[in-house]
């Protein structure tokens, strides 16, 4: 269901493309209920919700990438405490530790009772904006936005390949390997994609 | 309707390459046209116009399509793999075809003419329309006296653009019929001697029959086909009995080659004797045997009377009797002379006095003698044909063919040569026949015969040979105005040269042979009885 109670992972801070973000996690400081390591891992399906037109619409995407970052790194002059007891004697100390994740945008659908509807894998015309949320997204709703028009469908394959460059065979596999467990009717069809997929990267490394 | 647009120049300076997004209609062989300008010339002078320029298509290859890898599983349809990636199933493929320009047809002239310009890209391609195609193909009106329907184009629909010859023109260009046994050779041309014996070309046909397979034509009397206002054709079967040689018909150089390793000396004596002779029309082997000079050897004498014994007691020579040209070349009559009981000798033998005689009438015609037997045109059909003029060896008759395949056609003689090896055929023979029904041709040795002795057809032609099913031809030569492939039409009359159905003879035979009564036993033959009478020890 896309709903309030969906976790927030985190907010948009910056993009590289009309469809790829880099959101920032949400920590302690940030949210009572911040996400665990698991509602931010590699292959996490997340979703923003968008007003267009009056209605609502949801942005999937997928986290593909991770990175860390620590502002304090290479600050390591003389102090007075030990890192942990920084807030002791500074007081006014923020930890800037930061958790940013890659997002790639595969697709776009209207909300109906909480539920998926109009999907489509194609670009979203309007672009997210600065402070966005993205939500993790139901297994349930994962499934919904797969399948339409009939079929499972993986129409942003390509866009991941492009905006994941060396990680997106892996990311690909697992969502392929998730769609086979959740469409048990079309595994062979995806198996087939998943196969082409395996072949054309891992064999591209080896004749490398 | 449009079909492609022409995306450029082809390999060659005739060639122009179309993209198609159509994956059924255009073949190989297909006719597809285009409207350029061309300058012609006409009555009001030179001037530019738009025509219509014919080519036909000589190869396709797939330009776009989906990848194999979306074939990887045979239980999984390519196209469900690619509807999951967001590949639109529909318009995927994407053809590349190559056409060879033919021209545009010249009403006047009744041939193509090609204009020797490439389309531009983005030209539009169209289908040749099937009436157009008709009137194009060959040049002769359906409607017309002396058109042999022989089929219909392949690729194109049953009965959609049908293929009318023009009899008056392979009979005067000479015809080979080539292909494979089983595919179709002797059944297309049972298909041509029924239309050269229709009412309104009533030819004079001679078909040499080596295997007996043309008797069936015998029931196109009776066919309200092929009777119009008491005119029915006549069908002469001639068996090996009726096929007799008279010996004054023999030159000498003939009968040279039915004796037996004569030595010079025999020769020599011969050649006297053969010289000595007068103009006699019954001759015997003792008449020549008579002739041979005093000063000759008796041990020559002797070796030669027998070679000539041997040679002439055959059953094909015979002191007076001779197959009557009148009797087996008339308007309107066929006559078929089954051989099939004759060795290849004798085959070749009444083919060369046969040819021989019927090219020396129609000369004697040409000249304006009125005693002449044939004051009209005649057709031969020569079944086996590389039989009567094979590529090596010898045969009496490959000169003879060769005369009048290189002369026939001044004094109205027609040759249709018929063989399933190309590659036996004599090379000069073959480039004579100046028009071409060619079918499945499967050895490489017979293909590439077919291409050295057919100028016209080309190499895309040649490669359909192959996979050419029975009745699938392609028709070239000065007969058509292109080259094309056809499907020949179902014969009227039956067709007479069925492959055996050996499992049920076998069965027949075993049965007669099981429902026979057992011979007759004496009982003192039966297995265990004694003779009593003999005394014991």
């Amino acid at each position: 269901m896309v709903n309030k109670s969906n976790v927030e992972v985190g907010q948009v801070i910056r993009s590289n493309s009309h469809i790829d973000y880099v959101c920032e996690v949400y920590t302690d400081v940030d949210r009572k209920n911040s996400p665990g390591p698991k509602d931010y891992e590699f292959g996490q399906f997340v979703y923003a919700t968008k007003r267009v037109a009056g209605e609502a619409r949801v942005f999937v995407g997928v986290i593909y990438d991770t990175i860390l970052v620590d502002p304090e790194q290479g600050r390591s002059g003389p102090s007075l405490a030990q890192p942990d007891k920084q807030e002791v004697f500074n007081p006014s100390y923020v930890e800037e530790k930061q958790v940013l994740t890659g997002i790639v945008l595969l697709g776009h659908a209207g909300v109906e009772d909480g539920n998926l509807v109009d999907i489509s894998h194609t670009i979203p015309k309007q672009s997210l904006e600065i402070d966005d949320v993205f939500k993790k997204l139901s297994k349930k709703d994962f499934k919904g936005f797969h399948r339409f028009s009939g079929g499972v469908q993986l129409q942003y394959y390509q866009r991941v390949l492009d905006v994941a460059g060396g990680f997106a065979e892996d990311i690909l596999s697992q969502i392929l390997d998730r769609l086979k467990r959740s469409f048990g009717d079309e595994r062979e069809a995806l198996d087939v994609i998943q196969r082409n997929l395996e072949w054309e990267t891992k064999m591209r490394g080896v004749e490398r | 309707m449009t079909v492609g647009i022409v995306s450029g120049p082809g390999e060659t300076a005739n060639e122009f390459v179309f993209v198609t997004p159509d994956s059924t209609e255009i073949k190989t062989g297909e006719f597809v046209y285009y409207r350029s300008k061309v300058t012609v010339e006409t009555e009001e002078g030179v001037v530019e116009e738009y025509r219509d320029i014919y080519a036909r298509v000589t190869g396709r290859e797939q330009e776009r399509g989906y990848p194999n890898q979306f074939m990887a599983n045979p239980d999984v349809a390519p196209d469900a793999v690619a509807s999951k990636l967001g590949i639109a199933s529909e318009g995927v493929d994407l053809y590349r075809v190559t056409a060879s320009i033919i021209g545009y047809f010249d009403r006047q002239m009744g041939d193509f003419a090609n204009p020797r310009v490439v389309p531009n890209p983005g030209k539009e391609v169209r289908m040749a329309d099937a009436d157009e195609l008709e009137s194009v193909l060959t040049d002769v009106d359906p409607a017309s006296e002396g058109s042999a329907h022989i089929g219909e184009l392949l690729h194109r629909d049953p009965g959609e653009v049908d293929v009318h010859l023009p009899v008056d023109s392979f009979a005067a260009t000479h015809l080979s019929i080539l292909a494979s046994t089983g595919s179709g050779k002797s059944y297309t041309a049972s298909v041509l001697i029924e239309e050269m014996m229709k009412p309104d070309s009533r030819a004079a046909v001679l078909v040499l029959d080596p295997h007996g397979e043309y008797g069936t034509l015998q029931q196109m009397q009776g066919i309200d086909e092929f009777e119009s206002g008491g005119y029915s054709p006549d069908v002469e079967i001639k068996g090996s009995d009726d096929l007799k040689i008279r010996i004054s018909e023999l030159s000498f150089t003939d009968l040279m080659s039915v004796l037996s390793n004569p030595s010079d000396a025999q020769e020599a004596a011969l050649r006297g004797a053969w010289n000595s002779l007068d103009d006699e029309i019954y001759l015997s082997a003792q008449n020549i045997i008579d002739q041979i000079g005093d000063d000759v050897n008796d041990s020559v004498v002797d070796a030669l009377e027998w070679r000539l014994r041997s040679a002439l007691g055959r059953d094909v020579f015979d002191e007076s009797q001779n197959v009557p040209l009148t009797d087996i070349l008339a308007p309107g009559q066929c006559s078929v002379l089954q051989m099939d009981g004759m060795g290849l000798i004798d085959q070749r033998m009444i083919a060369t006095v046969l040819l021989r005689r019927i090219n020396e009438e129609r000369m004697l015609h040409e000249k304006g003698d009125e005693d002449s037997d044939l004051d009209f045109p005649v057709f031969i059909l020569l079944e086996e044909g590389h039989r009567f003029a094979p590529a090596d060896g010898e045969a009496r008759s490959r000169g003879i063919l060769s005369t009048i395949l290189s002369e026939g056609r001044k004094f109205g003689i027609g040759v249709g040569i018929i063989s399933q090896r190309p590659s036996k055929i004599d090379d000069d023979v073959l480039s004579q026949c100046k028009s071409q029904v060619i079918m499945e041709i499967q050895n490489p040795n017979d293909q590439d015969a077919v291409k050295r002795g057919v100028e016209d057809v080309g190499e895309d032609l040649l490669s359909e040979l192959p996979g050419l099913t029975p009745g699938q031809a392609v028709i070239a030569g000065d007969t058509v105005n292109t080259p094309f492939m056809a499907d020949i039409r179902a014969r009227t009359t039956p067709h007479g040269a069925e492959s055996l159905d050996a499992t049920e003879e076998w069965s027949k035979a075993w049965q007669q042979r099981n429902s026979e009564p057992e011979g007759r036993r004496d009982a003192d033959d039966e297995e265990g009885i004694q003779n009593r009478d003999i005394p014991l020890d």
